[in-house]
């Protein structure tokens, strides 16, 4: 097995940031790594492409911006017929892709390229408001929404996950940055931060 | 298209020794001889044991010289491990300083000189666009001023007292020449200081440049008082004929 030590784009130490002796406004959690991959349909390969997902992965591919929960794999919509196929860790995802898919989709494993945090808690719209110029009213974005926006100043994308839970995307270079950010925007209210050590 | 640079990690593995290394950390079913991947050879393999990665053979500092991709959640441990089996190689970090003095060296051009004014031909990189087949940029680059056949032209220059120093920004003058804009055939684009070669060297572009190797002219940059001879030289002072580069 290999003999080099993954880590995640970025580490925080677990504990308050910002206000203190009050119930934390938000919970902020770097998740752990995920398999995430692009999936953009080729000419002619929408139709194919729906129907394979919907076999195998018990999924309505959307075509407007949610995230579709299948058997073992997500679907978030990424743009015009593209999307990230998302999983837990495990082996040949990719592979696994690509032997389904076949000649309908083009796939890029992004697994790496992304980080992924979870902002949960009564303060999260607040602390988003100030981050994304985009309507949080859950009846524009309700629980399943995503957008291709903007996190402080850097592009990455927002999906709501529960009531008060989002969960924050933006490539890998751009972590810490991002974190400083939403860190930052969120002191106000008090973040409790999970710990968030790579396992090995 | 989907942006692939955050899921890499990608690290450049340069100087004669670079193969040897880089066989401490690939896994040994992969050959990577100079016969399997010969100079601008570019494979799929694994290294510790499985990481996937993906192994370039290409160069800037003109060094042999590789650069190796990992998924970025391995790049750390990666450059971690680059380092210390290079120990007994004396391998050490090198920064955007030290290739840049080696790129002018190599008379390579890059951003100084690909500086939206200058045509292939220019960079003496004319054999690279076709002339039998299309493509783009091919009618725009024939306009008569882009083929003109004394348009300044990529070479190297260096101080005819070797003391002195060059500057980027000069303009180029016939010895004697009246400064002027009539008389004006070129300017300097990158400067260094060569410890190789123990004086400063300079690329620029000079108006049939090439043809004169071995001239000199005037280096003028009055804002700076700037007025000193230079020798026109070939643009890669070192290793012209690649040997370095090929191993």
């Amino acid at each position: 097995m290999a003999d080099l030590v993954a880590r995640l784009p970025a580490e925080l130490t677990a504990g308050r940031h910002g206000l203190t002796g009050v119930t934390a406004g938000a919970g902020l959690r770097i998740m752990p790594q995920r398999q995430i991959v692009s999936v953009i349909a080729r000419r002619d390969g929408l139709e194919p492409l729906r129907a394979v997902a919907s076999r195998e992965f018990n999924v309505d591919l959307p075509g407007t911006p949610v995230l579709a929960r299948g058997t073992d794999v997500s679907f978030l919509w990424c743009g015009h017929q593209q999307w990230f196929a998302m999983a837990d860790e495990g082996d040949e995802f990719l592979a696994g892709l690509r032997h389904r898919f076949g000649a309908s989709a083009s796939l890029s494993d992004q697994s790496d390229a992304r980080l992924v945090v979870e902002l949960s808690g009564p303060s999260t719209g607040a602390i988003l408001a100030k981050l994304a110029p985009i309507d949080l009213d859950p009846r524009i974005f309700a629980v399943g929404a995503t957008a291709m926006t903007l996190v402080g100043h850097v592009g990455g994308q927002i999906t709501r996950t529960g009531e008060d839970a989002y969960e924050l995307m933006v490539f890998r270079s751009f972590a810490d940055n991002v974190l400083h950010g939403v860190l930052t925007a969120g002191a106000e209210f008090g973040v409790d931060i999970s710990s968030t050590r790579q396992k090995d | 298209m989907v942006s692939v640079s955050d899921q890499w990690a990608q690290y450049s593995v340069a100087g004669p020794q670079a193969r040897d290394l880089l066989r401490t950390v690939v896994d040994s079913r992969h050959d990577i001889s100079d016969a399997a991947l010969p100079y601008l050879g570019v494979a799929a393999m694994t290294v510790c044991d499985g990481v996937t990665a993906r192994l370039f053979r290409i160069s800037f500092s003109g060094e042999r010289a590789y650069e190796i991709a990992v998924p970025a959640r391995y790049g750390d441990a990666l450059m971690r491990r680059l380092m210390e089996n290079g120990r007994p190689f004396g391998a050490i970090m090198y920064g955007t300083e030290a290739l840049s003095v080696m790129r002018i060296e190599k008379g390579h051009p890059a951003g100084n000189e690909l500086n939206g004014q200058t045509t292939a031909d220019d960079l003496g990189l004319g054999r690279m666009m076709s002339k039998k087949k299309d493509f783009i940029g091919r009618v725009m680059a024939q306009r008569p001023a882009l083929v003109a056949a004394d348009r300044p032209t990529l070479v190297g220059f260096r101080p005819v007292d070797h003391k002195q120093m060059l500057r980027a920004g000069a303009h180029f003058l016939a010895v004697g020449a009246k400064p002027s804009l009539e008389n004006d055939e070129g300017y300097m684009t990158s400067v260094a200081y060569s410890p190789s070669l123990q004086s400063a060297i300079g690329l620029g572009f000079l108006k049939n440049g090439p043809a004169r190797i071995g001239q000199h002219v005037r280096a003028y940059d009055p804002v700076r008082n700037g007025d000193i001879e230079v020798e026109i030289c070939h643009p890669a002072f070192i290793d012209p004929r690649g040997e370095r580069l090929h191993g």
